[in-house]
């Protein structure tokens, strides 16, 4: 007896197929799986056997032969359970072996006939409606992002006995669906915090250009709460941004299953101790998106970007050059989107107290250079505005206007992005728009260039800094509705360069007039 | 040759830098004083005690005048002294001059007037922002301004001649070789690049804290005039000062706040007589030597007006930095609107921006360009 099934298998973004093949002959009883399984695929026998013989099911006591085609892809994960189960008990004439045609089948096998859940259900019924599959057969708990795909027969089971007993063409008793609750979700507002009009000004520049920020500001003077409020003014995803990052975070197995797929761009802060291989993706044994995936179209917030390990940083660069992190290891290669708007904080000085009228700062010199020097140029390069946040004082923050609120400022943010899309590609911003179409579109009149190279003079701008200035003068005047980039604009723009004046000084090229360092 | 012997004995390890010119002079000559230590004996421990004078007998033995020289100058490291062609005549004329400068970069100009501008290393904004422009004016006239190479004052007096492609001079109080504080290497190449570095002690010596004073009688004593920026009620800019009156130099002090630790030093010199400097004028007046070719062009900014907001901008800064929420909140306008004339106000030079995100006023556009200097009023009466 032979059958066989289509099952899949995750790399990356890309979902492979896998031919399932079982085949049977009449010599003693056993079991061979072929095909380049791992430990965990290995197992699966294991399993299947026990789940089958508790679900009463007949097992076919003979030789059987499992392949798992393409020979050459080394098979991992624990995804083929199901499908191998189900091709068994086909061999085994329980049914048809006709019946697993035009299915798509994945799950993990519990010993008692569970069906577990698995990782990357979405991307996987998205891939089976490109790939005209007509009904797509997985473990309940993922039927609630996979339905989310329309125009295609999702099929949840909880146990191998349904699997079985639909196949057989009873309707499956299963408790409905939990209802997919509309998004709730609100991010906190700009108003909240008090004062820190620049800050608040970078961020909605940052907002409408997609500009990497870097805030710069003692302890406690609100970094963290100007981040956590900027996904507010972010504009929200279109539907084809939503299934891929909907994608990314069920491969990563962090979709949550009675919601619905989230309009809001991703915020993610990891910790500083995060490891290149969690930032970036990787790992054993299928690679999983790393930090800087799961914030594609979002926010990643790296909070005291010195204390970063120094690898981890240097992994961002590719990826905020192009977008893509490649992950290449000896036998894969996989590719993750990572599209991600870079807010990072520091410190002014390792204590944090550089320039706080309140606290006397206690750095070396020499630690102060050392701080700096931990993040490096090329990443800096990448980084377009750079605001300090200083620490208000008590009587500040009492006297302080509040400002505007996120809902405001993600109107003009909102138009900017409008003006940005008529301009270039839709989908394109200000902050990755090749530099020569960005030159092309600012055409600098005589006094905006007389402008440039008197602060390029005076402010030592390095042609890095110099383009960057650029970029955001571009979404500067793109939030104020204009076509043509004004010296007003340009002028806002090279304030954004605190980090560069505070190097410079740390390095000794520069006065900083900041008092004591 | 006497300028090998001279390098040679300052760089016998545990030779008394202090006491060299003694010794010479005692043994008559630098020549006679090594062969004295290298013979060793009676006469060398008469000199020295017979201690040092076995060592110093063993150290001239392996080593020879020549070579030493021939290593210096592998290293691009001049010798001078006292007598010899390019030593600055001012520093012989001092209670104790050095048996020998080492030196590093280009030669000490020979006319013109030299200004040593020193001060604290935990300088404030202020004092910082005085020094680089003091600096950069004195380099404008084509002064040459001395200093430590120290943190703060001396770093900014430094930083500033060398933007305005004026000579700087550094005197160290280490071996020359050393970059002592080591955050300075790239000041301590663009000085030795367009000025020079001086020290008295051999290349290698350590940067002992008794080396800094004795190294403050150079800095005066190579200066026509000290102008001691900002210092606290003990600070070595004020032991310079000190040395610069029993040499016979100008002193000048910048004034400051009366609240601040480090107008304390500063202050008290003024009060004690040193002359208060409000601007360079102030500092010309005091050196021999004759401004009316620089004074037709007067150092600075140029002249640039200022818009109505630029102005109310500015009047709020006078009462001390302050931040851009702050300005926001005083001039009822939208960050994208003051941070473009914030911009344009610290391009033209009337202020600069702090850390802590703070803006401070240079300039103010009440003060005239020019302060009446003493000198012409007495020419005037």
């Amino acid at each position: 007896m032979f059958a066989r099934l289509d099952s899949c298998s995750i790399l990356g973004m890309e979902v492979i197929k896998v031919e399932v093949e079982v085949n049977t002959t009449g010599s003693l009883p056993g079991i061979h799986l072929v095909g380049l399984p791992d430990a965990a695929v290995r197992e699966s026998y294991r399993r299947i056997k026990a789940a089958i013989g508790n679900c009463q099911l007949p097992f076919a006591r003979q030789r059987i032969t499992i392949n798992l085609a393409p020979a050459s892809l080394r098979k991992e994960g624990s995804n083929f359970d199901l499908p191998i189960a189900l091709a068994i008990l086909a061999v085994s004439g329980c049914f048809k072996p006709e019946a697993l045609k035009k299915l798509l089948v994945v799950g993990e096998l519990a010993l008692d006939g569970r069906v577990r859940g698995v990782r990357g259900a979405l991307t996987m019924a998205l891939w089976a409606r490109r790939n005209k599959r007509e009904i797509v057969l997985l473990p309940r708990e993922n039927l609630g992002e996979a339905a989310q795909v329309g125009g295609i027969e999702v099929v949840g089971v909880g146990s191998l006995k349904e699997a079985v007993d639909y196949l057989h063409g009873k309707p499956i008793a299963s408790k409905p669906l939990p209802p997919i609750l509309p998004e709730t979700e609100s991010f906190p507002c700009l108003s909240d915090v008090k004062g820190q009009l620049q800050a608040k000004r970078a961020l909605e520049i940052a907002a409408a250009g997609f500009h990497n920020i870097l805030m710069i500001g003692p302890p406690g003077s609100g970094k963290s709460m100007l981040a956590q409020r900027l996904p507010g003014l972010l504009p929200q995803l279109d539907a084809d941004q939503v299934l891929e990052v909907s994608s990314i975070k069920s491969i990563a197995g962090l979709l949550e299953p009675d919601k619905s797929l989230s309009k809001h761009p991703p915020f993610r802060a990891p910790h500083h101790t995060i490891s290149n291989v969690g930032l970036a993706g990787g790992g054993h044994p299928l690679p999983r998106p790393g930090e800087i995936s799961l914030s594609h179209y979002g926010i990643l917030f790296l909070d005291e970007l010195p204390e970063f390990r120094r690898d981890a940083l240097e992994v961002l660069r590719q990826p905020l050059e192009s977008g893509r992190v490649s992950i290449s290891r000896s036998l894969i290669c996989a590719s993750f989107p990572a599209r991600f708007l870079l807010v990072a904080g520091m410190n002014p000085c390792p204590c944090g107290y550089m320039g706080d009228p309140q606290h006397a700062c206690s750095c070396a010199q020499s630690r102060i250079r050392h701080y700096y020097s931990r993040i490096s140029g090329p990443l800096l390069d990448r980084i377009d505005l750079q605001v300090e946040v200083p620490r208000l004082t008590p009587a500040e923050l009492v006297e302080m206007p509040a400002g505007e609120t996120s809902q405001v400022m993600a109107r003009r943010v909102n138009a900017a992005r409008e003006r940005q899309k008529e301009r270039w590609r839709p989908g394109r911003t200000n902050a990755h728009i090749e530099l020569v179409h960005m030159r092309d579109s600012c055409r600098l009149g005589e006094e905006q260039k007389r402008f440039m190279y008197m602060a390029a003079d005076r402010l030592a701008l390095t042609g890095r800094g110099f383009d960057r200035c650029l970029r955001v003068a571009r979404t500067i005047a793109d939030l104020a509705g204009r076509e043509e980039v004004a010296v007003a604009d340009l002028a806002e723009a090279v304030q954004y360069r605190s980090l560069d004046r505070l190097r410079g000084s740390a390095n000794m090229t520069e006065v900083n007039y900041g008092g004591s360092i | 040759m006497e300028e090998a012997y001279r390098a040679a004995l300052a760089c016998i390890p545990g030779m008394n830098i202090l006491a060299l010119p003694r010794l010479i002079e005692m043994a008559g000559g630098p020549t006679t004083l090594w062969n004295i230590f290298e013979n060793g004996g009676g006469r060398a421990a008469a000199l020295v005690g017979s201690e040092k004078a076995a060592q110093f007998k063993e150290a001239s033995r392996s080593s020879h005048p020549g070579m030493v020289l021939k290593e210096l100058k592998r290293h691009g490291i001049r010798v001078m002294f006292p007598g010899g062609p390019d030593f600055p005549e001012r520093l012989t004329s001092i209670y104790d001059p050095p048996a020998v400068l080492f030196m590093k970069g280009n030669q000490l100009p020979h006319q013109g007037m030299y200004v040593a501008v020193v001060g604290a290393r935990r300088a404030s904004g202020y004092g910082k922002w005085v020094a680089e422009t003091l600096a950069a004016q004195l380099a404008g006239l084509g002064i040459v301004v001395v200093s430590g190479a120290a943190y703060g004052v001396d770093a900014c007096a430094h930083l500033g001649c060398l933007k305005a492609s004026g000579f700087t001079a550094a005197v160290l109080g280490c071996g020359i070789d050393r970059i002592y504080p080591a955050e300075h290497e790239k000041l301590f190449q663009n000085i030795e690049n367009s000025g020079c570095i001086v020290s008295e002690y051999p290349p290698g010596a350590e940067p002992l804290a008794w080396h800094f004073p004795h190294r403050n009688r150079i800095i005066a004593g190579l200066s026509h005039a000290v102008v001691v920026v900002e210092a606290a009620e003990k600070s070595g800019a004020l032991i310079t000062a000190d040395m610069a009156l029993e040499e016979g130099r100008e002193v000048l002090a910048v004034p400051g706040p009366i609240n601040s630790f480090l107008s304390l030093g500063t202050n008290a010199l003024i009060q004690k007589g040193a002359k208060l400097v409000r601007s360079i004028e102030d500092i010309c007046d005091e050196l021999p030597w004759d401004f009316s070719h620089a004074a037709s062009t007067p150092p600075g900014l140029p002249g640039a007006q200022l818009a109505g907001i630029e102005l109310s901008i500015l009047d709020l800064l006078r009462g001390g930095p302050r931040s851009l929420d702050w300005l926001s909140a005083r001039l009822e306008r939208n960050p994208g609107e003051l941070l473009p004339c914030l911009t344009e106000v610290s391009l033209k030079g009337w202020v600069g921006e702090e850390v802590g995100g703070k803006y401070r006023l240079l300039r103010d556009p009440e003060m005239p360009s020019r302060i009446k200097s003493n000198r012409s009023i007495k020419i005037q009466q």
